[in-house]
């Protein structure tokens, strides 16, 4: 019986110091995963970033800003719409992406444009092509339309 | 108590590390996907078989070139496996085609009439590409372009794989506007001829460093078609570099507004690169608005022939110095995420 008792009360010590043990795993490991995360996350972070090739303190970071819109109506001599139009921004006070706008069918086009002066120039085949300046203000639309006359 | 002790210490060090964790770049919260590595094996499409959606979630770094699509995903950009070197091989296809009338590349043809100065340095060099069949004009697109509120607009892009093509950040999200609605390309297209037809867009890709910073730095994204148009056209290589030197020809080739509608227009300049900084690549090749998206490409070697090491986005308005047009260069974090969008798996 004593026999018995004692080897329960050895049985207990076991899972005690096991149960301990447990613990104290548990915080190692978790210790170590979470300095791992950390530095994991760090050198990710530092994998993403590029490669230091030269400063660009001069260059702008942000090209385009919010701003406002020109929309237009593209027709020929006639009054006909004109589709397929190629409309541009070749020059501008804000430097715009080398993106160029179409007419639909219905001779319509729309232009999202942050605030600043441009020039919008149209080109269809068998047309003189046409420019106008316009200046886009904050949160305005500024209707150009233009009419193509053939060439001769 | 003890237990309780350790519970409190483990919680403590928990809250340390994710607080000192860097902090998530987007504004938004989007639902997150880690592509697995570039060890899949080829699929039928010639893709490699990669992750997709359904991979497992993962931590959105700060890295501006952290990808977003237009279906709401975002994951963090691959690292290039050590080793490796910073170029994925060019494809000719197979080159089917129907038969087409072909005028020789040198014909000269004026444009249409207007000096429009802009990003058409000088005289006018560009020169019309008759034979769009050929490789690897085939394997650059026209790209017409629909964002809401009835903003119609075209690019370039070029085919980096058999679905995927690569274009400028602001043809596929427009910082106004948002993602595009449509896209549909035209590979080899020539006026009215579209020789191999056309795909709409399945997916769009782009980063954050365009699609909420909006900065020109990280103006380029990509275009995941619906068909494997790239396996017939063909697709370019492409490349990055540590070092500033580029030396001899580069060529720029697409699709400018102010020629005959969606024809095709090449300039070829020696030295190419006539300047160059961490983002950007600047030359005096003449561009115009359409252009956006047009590989800036050499030949590199046997294996990256086109190689594209830029993808062009502005005319001498961007250029601080108001010299030269510009492409965004492909950098190693570029490169590294145009490799993972090429070898997407089809749809």
């Amino acid at each position: 019986m004593s026999g018995k008792g004692y080897n329960l009360q050895s049985s207990l010590d076991r899972r005690c110091m096991m149960t301990r043990c447990a613990w104290r795993g548990t915080v190692i490991v978790v210790g170590v995963l979470s300095v791992g995360l950390f530095l994991a996350g760090c050198r990710l972070v530092r994998g993403e970033k590029d490669q230091p090739v030269r400063s660009d303190a001069s260059e702008p970071t942000t090209i385009v800003s919010q701003g406002g819109e020109v929309r237009g109506h593209i027709t020929d001599a006639d009054g006909k719409p004109l589709a397929e139009v190629g409309v541009a921004v070749p020059e501008g006070t804000v430097a715009i992406p080398e993106r160029a706008a179409i007419t639909n069918e219905a001779g319509e086009y729309v232009w999202p444009l942050p605030a600043g002066t441009f020039t919008i120039a149209v080109h269809k085949e068998g047309y003189v092509s046409q420019s106008a300046k316009v200046t886009v203000h904050e949160g305005e639309t500024v209707t150009l339309d233009f009419v193509l006359v053939r060439q001769q | 108590m003890r237990k309780v002790k350790f519970l409190l210490l483990m919680v403590g060090v928990l809250v340390l590390v994710f607080s000192l964790m860097p902090a998530t770049y987007a504004d938004e919260q989007v639902p997150t996907i880690e592509l697995s590595p570039a060890t899949g094996g080829q699929d039928d499409c010639g893709c490699a078989a990669r992750g997709g959606e359904e991979q497992l979630p993962t931590i959105v770094l700060s890295s501006p070139d952290t990808v977003v699509t237009n279906d709401g995903l975002m994951y963090s950009a691959q690292e290039v496996e050590a080793g490796l070197p910073g170029i994925e091989f060019s494809s000719e296809g197979t080159g089917a085609a129907p038969e087409f009338s072909a005028i020789a590349d040198d014909t000269p043809v004026p444009g249409l009439p207007g000096p429009f100065p802009g990003s058409v340095i000088g005289p006018d060099g560009r020169t019309r590409v008759w034979t769009t069949t050929t490789y690897p004009s085939r394997a650059i697109a026209f790209l017409r372009i629909t964002f809401r509120g009835g903003v119609t607009g075209s690019c370039t892009g070029w085919f980096i794989g058999p679905c995927m093509i690569a274009t400028a950040g602001h043809c596929v999200y427009d910082t106004t506007r948002g993602w595009a609605t449509s896209i549909t390309a035209y590979p080899g297209r020539n006026g009215s001829s579209t020789p191999y037809g056309s795909s709409t867009a399945y997916r769009l890709f782009s980063v954050t460093g365009w699609t909420v910073s909006h900065s020109w730095n990280y103006d380029y994204g990509a275009i995941q078609l619906r068909s494997r148009l790239g396996n017939t056209v063909g697709w370019f290589g492409f490349r990055w570099q540590s070092s500033n030197t580029f030396t001899g020809p580069y060529t720029v080739r697409g699709y400018p507004a102010d020629k005959t509608y969606a024809t095709m227009w090449t300039m070829t300049d020696n030295p190419g690169i006539r300047r160059v900084s961490t983002y950007h690549l600047f030359y005096a090749i003449d561009t115009y608005n359409g252009q956006s998206g047009s590989p800036v490409y050499h030949n590199y070697s046997t294996s990256c022939n086109p190689c594209g090491v830029a993808i062009h986005t502005y005319g001498v308005g961007a250029d601080p110095l108001r010299q030269y047009n510009s492409g965004t260069r492909i950098r190693q974090a570029v490169f590294n995420n145009l490799r993972d969008w090429k070898y997407l798996a089809c749809p």
